[in-house]
């Protein structure tokens, strides 16, 4: 068996993502999705399409405004007439990442890693080769020209613009997983469905046994119902091939402990997995990659 | 005759009597330097009371520093408590000096009539503010709504005559204009521009052909003609905001302004412009008693009556002297203050990230990790060096 990878820096990038350190505290970054607040022309860090150095320093900021300290140097504030210090947990920067709607959405965090890919390959980055397709208007391209990674949602990486299919035999790291609601009109209380969205994962290392990938390793964001308000963001999963011939949604999906077993209903605990059986899913490859 | 003019054929010629010329002037401005700070000392404990007694305070801005005192307080705190609205005792020692001792026609009914309008403006911002109720603006398909179904149809004409300016209100609030309790933006800056319009107009149709010249530094002195009036609006407009932007910090505006009159003083007695003047002498010296009763930790803040007042007034002094070339320089942390906001904003739109850890200037070097002390000196020390040169350059 042998263990082909994305580049360094994608893995890195991801890393960040993964681990985002802060003064002594590191969490994964939650997954923050626009859509539910809708600000508009907001700043990266905060509307769900920041790099981890734009999440950090609004971080940053939004710990100087509620002085919590990132200095690990005595600070706090007098409650009920005594000197309490601030000291940052892991547990207490997630929840202050998700309560100051810091995070990363599965576009946004996809778009930082194959930017990152394309900058170890030497292509320069992502947004020289991104297409808007579905962006209409002189105002819509100018727009998308200006601020790439929050116009590139699930759809634009999937368009035959941007991207081709690529079946399971043919699979390698870098490629991306999309999952398109094409004729999506379920509720959203569906308790077999993550969401009404689209979703998008990348895939960082591939396993292969005789030159047939055998183990697909990806990364995302993703919330899951079952995460709860805190327990969402950035984390990783594993697709075991049972046979090579058969789609991606009749393999066997391992995330968070959670098994998406082949042939089973759509209501499952998990809910990657359940997304992808009820979407249009496919490999598909940066035409430029 | 255009005054730079009137003022270059009046200097003395003799170096005897230019001594005694200077002496003579500098002791008159420092004579209403003195008064002004004399009258604002004597007043500033009463405002102080008027504003604690009745509670003349702003919820607690965004107040940034770390630093801690002595038993661990958080300077945020402290400033909570601090009434605003001190500008109060600049603009009222300045305006009833002026009209009793100093009142002219040509030079200064203008300025202090464009400042007392932006005063009020301030004032009234700074009140709704403090005792106003939140404002609301309904979105358009509301109001649509209501012009068809009211049951009063005096209410529904009234919908559908203030139809464009409802769909205004909510283009403004695309552009950051939110309802608050206060003045919203697009609000005061349609008042600041009808503020900078009347002035225009009355500068270019009543005060003669004097005020339609400016001097351009190393260039001298060109006739603007009717393009001094929306000059005149976006200068007055842009100064005005730019001080009440730089009005964060405890003794920076103050501090600043004292530095930027002060220099005004000089240029207008250098150029002869008697008038100005003393308003510009008069003005440090109330600007003095203030900035002692605002430096860290503040008695009261300046607010918006006192920045946008003062911010005025300083925009029409150094038009009036014709000093537009060097007005940058001469107002210059004030105007590096307020461009960084429109490049924040820009970036924020724009490219979706911030270009300053947070803007104005001055909380970006506080989040950096600058002290409240060391921002303030170090902006009063920089703009002192830029003013230094701004003079230099107006008398060129």
């Amino acid at each position: 068996m042998n263990t082909r990878s994305a580049s360094e820096k994608s893995l890195s990038v991801i890393d960040q993502y993964l681990h985002f350190h802060f003064d002594e505290a590191t969490t994964n970054i939650p997954y923050y999705n626009n859509s539910h607040t809708a600000v508009k022309g907001g700043l990266r860090g905060t509307i769900g399409k920041g790099s981890p150095r734009d999440i950090f320093d609004e971080t940053d900021i939004a710990m100087s405004r509620e002085k919590i300290s990132n200095t690990a140097t005595v600070t706090g504030a007098v409650k009920d007439g005594s000197f309490v210090p601030d000291i940052l947990s892991d547990e207490t920067l997630k929840h202050f990442l998700v309560d100051n709607n810091i995070g990363i959405d599965c576009s946004g965090f996809v778009y930082y890693v194959l930017n990152a890919e394309y900058g170890a390959i030497g292509f320069g980055s992502l947004d020289r080769y991104l297409k808007f397709p579905y962006v209409k208007g002189i105002f819509g391209k100018l727009r998308a020209k200006m601020r790439p990674v929050e116009n590139a949602n699930v759809t634009t990486f999937a368009s035959d613009k941007n991207s081709r299919m690529v079946t399971l035999t043919e699979v390698k790291p870098a490629d991306i997983i999309v999952m398109i609601n094409d004729n999506d009109t379920h509720n959203v209380m569906d308790p077999g469905v993550l969401r009404n969205r689209d979703h998008i994962l990348f895939i960082n290392h591939i396993d292969y046994q005789n030159f047939v990938p055998i183990t697909l390793y990806y990364s995302h964001s993703v919330a899951w119902p079952s995460d709860g308000k805190y327990g969402n963001g950035v984390r990783q999963g594993k697709i075991e091939i049972i046979d090579i011939k058969k789609p991606l949604v009749e393999q066997k999906w391992i995330e968070a402990e959670k098994n998406g077993e082949p042939g089973a209903t759509v209501v499952n605990e998990n809910y990657t997995f359940a997304h992808a059986v009820k979407a249009r899913t496919e490999i598909r490859r940066m035409l430029s990659l | 005759m255009n005054p730079l003019v009137q003022m270059s054929t009046s200097s003395p010629a003799s170096p005897t009597s230019l001594l005694a010329y200077a002496q003579g002037g500098l002791s008159h401005f420092l004579h209403w330097t003195i008064i002004a700070a004399l009258v604002a000392f004597i007043l500033a404990p009463f405002l102080i009371h008027f504003l604690y007694k009745y509670k003349i305070i702003k919820g607690q801005k965004l107040e940034l520093a770390r630093v801690h005192n002595g038993n661990g307080r958080h300077d945020g705190e402290r400033k909570a408590g601090t009434p605003t609205m001190g500008g109060l005792l600049v603009i009222f020692t300045v305006a009833v000096l002026t009209i009793g001792w100093n009142w002219d026609r040509q030079y200064t009914w203008v300025p202090i009539g464009v400042m007392l309008f932006s005063a009020l403006l301030g004032g009234v911002d700074d009140l709704m503010n403090i005792f106003g109720h939140q404002r609301r603006l309904r979105k358009i398909s509301h109001v649509i709504t209501l012009m068809r179904v009211h049951r009063d149809w005096k209410m529904r004409l009234w919908y559908t005559i203030t139809l464009p300016w409802t769909a205004f209100k909510r283009l403004a609030v695309w552009f950051g204009s939110r309802p608050g309790k206060g003045i919203q933006v697009h609000e005061k800056l349609i008042l600041q521009f009808i503020a900078g319009a009347v002035a225009a107009w009355w500068v270019y149709w009543k005060l003669g052909v004097g005020w339609h010249y400016i001097m351009i530094p190393f260039i001298g002195i060109v006739h603007f003609g009717w393009l001094i009036i929306p000059l005149f609006i976006f200068i007055v407009m842009f100064t005005a905001n730019a001080v009440n932007i730089a009005d964060g910090m405890d003794g920076l505006a103050g501090g600043m302004l004292i530095i930027t009159f002060g220099a005004l003083t000089l240029l207008s007695w250098i150029l002869g412009f008697a008038e100005l003047a003393v308003l510009n002498a008069v003005t440090m010296g109330a600007l003095i008693a203030y900035t002692y009763f605002n430096i860290k930790p503040a008695r009261f803040h300046m607010g918006d009556v006192g920045s946008l007042g003062l911010g005025a007034l300083m925009a029409m002094n150094a038009l009036a002297i014709g000093s537009l070339g060097s007005l940058f320089f001469l107002g210059f942390m004030f105007y590096i203050e307020a461009i960084t906001v429109v490049i924040q904003v820009c970036g924020r739109y724009l490219l979706g990230r911030r270009i300053f850890r947070m803007a104005p200037l001055h909380h970006h070097f506080e989040l950096k990790g600058w002290s409240e002390e060391k921002t303030i000196m170090r902006f009063w020390i920089i703009h002192l060096a830029f003013v230094i040169f701004g003079v230099w350059v107006a008398l060129h």
